[in-house]
């Protein structure tokens, strides 16, 4: 009997594809947003919203165990985009990205948003070359998240807060909420909005536009 | 619910190793998995049975170190450690806590067999499937 050391990432096929992407996106100067969230969390409207502010140049990826319906939603909004259907698989991983892109018209445009699979555990694990990750979680879900789902917060750039509009009516307290945040995430920007009425996504967009790689969009609305 | 996933890809890894030691049978794989990383220990041995029958031919145990987060109290400078949010400093039960670690995926070691003094594990030839 011997023992053999070796020491090495479980994922380190995911981390060379992720390295890749990056790279690539690097290059084609694309800035890329992982978004992660609970299903219905509002992910989808997020994007809905962030398409319809009409002075962004986008493209989506969006992620999804079953059917096209929030790539026909994107579509309709006005965006590039392409789907992945996971076919019950819980997560994208870097390879999955790497497939699709020859498939989505995304070079020189601004952003090129990834709406992974809605899910806070199993994304977490999984880096796909984005330059940031978002967020979203909505009101409904309750304010215990980030406590619940650390590695999912903890990696988090933005942490958009949607449905918003529902705060009379539910017991979301947005002090837990923020203790949570300030303990697990304390760089993090956090962002409440409703996507539904449109409160809240100026200054979301504000701060986004400052990620463009075109700096005549920089300031294109102020 | 991502642990199929993990114990697919600790048997790839372990696949390649025992390459470069080809006449050895894997008994036991040694991982490190951070409390943070979302993996139920339990779940990840019953799949890691399957994927290691799927891709190694054979099923050698899985033995899993879980590695704590590592805090350090803002306020009064402890050093601890701990695996669950919230978390408040042990020492003075303050709230504001700088932490690192606890997302570690990490094969550490295979325990073999030399070929000669048991069954060899045939891995599968990806060619052939």
């Amino acid at each position: 009997m011997k023992v053999i050391a070796v020491r090495q990432k479980i994922l380190k096929a995911n981390s060379q594809a992720a390295r890749e992407n990056r790279a690539r996106f690097s290059r084609e100067r694309v800035c890329v947003v992982n978004i992660l969230g609970s299903p219905g969390a509002g992910k989808t409207a997020l994007l809905e919203r962030i398409a319809g502010s009409n002075d962004l140049s986008m493209a989506v990826l969006e992620g999804d165990p079953e059917t096209a319906m929030d790539a026909e939603r994107m579509e309709k909004a006005g965006a590039a985009v392409i789907q992945v259907v996971t076919r019950g698989t819980c997560h994208l991983d870097a390879n999955m990205v790497q497939l699709a892109l020859p498939r989505l018209d995304y070079r020189n445009r601004d952003f090129l948003f990834v709406e992974n699979v809605g899910n806070l555990l199993c994304p977490a694990s999984f880096d796909l070359g984005e330059t940031m990750r978002w967020v979203v979680l909505s009101t409904a879900e309750g304010a215990d998240k980030p406590f619940k789902y650390p590695a999912a917060f903890k990696t988090a750039k933005a942490v958009v807060i949607n449905k918003i509009d529902l705060l009379p009516y539910l017991d979301f307290s947005m002090d837990q909420v923020k203790d949570g945040l300030a303990q697990i995430c304390p760089k993090a920007r956090v962002f409440k909005v409703s996507c539904k009425t449109g409160e809240g996504i100026d200054p979301l967009m504000g701060w986004l536009r400052g990620f463009s790689r075109n700096p005549a969009k920089t300031n294109s609305k102020s | 619910m991502h642990e199929m996933s993990i114990a697919l890809s600790i048997a790839e890894n372990v696949k390649e190793v025992l390459l470069e030691h080809g006449d050895v049978t894997p008994i036991s794989i040694r991982i490190r998995i951070g409390c943070l990383a979302g993996i139920v220990p339990d779940v990840l041995r019953f799949s890691f049975g399957f994927a290691a029958t799927d891709i190694l031919g054979c099923s050698p145990g899985l033995e899993i170190e879980e590695v704590l987060v590592s805090g350090r109290c803002l306020d009064c400078g402890e050093h601890f450690t701990f695996d669950t949010f919230p978390v408040v400093c042990p020492s003075c039960g303050k709230a504001r806590i700088d932490h690192t670690g606890g997302r570690d995926l990490e094969l550490v070691s295979l325990e073999v067999e030399d070929n000669n003094e048991g069954d060899r594990c045939q891995t599968k030839d990806p060619e052939s499937q």
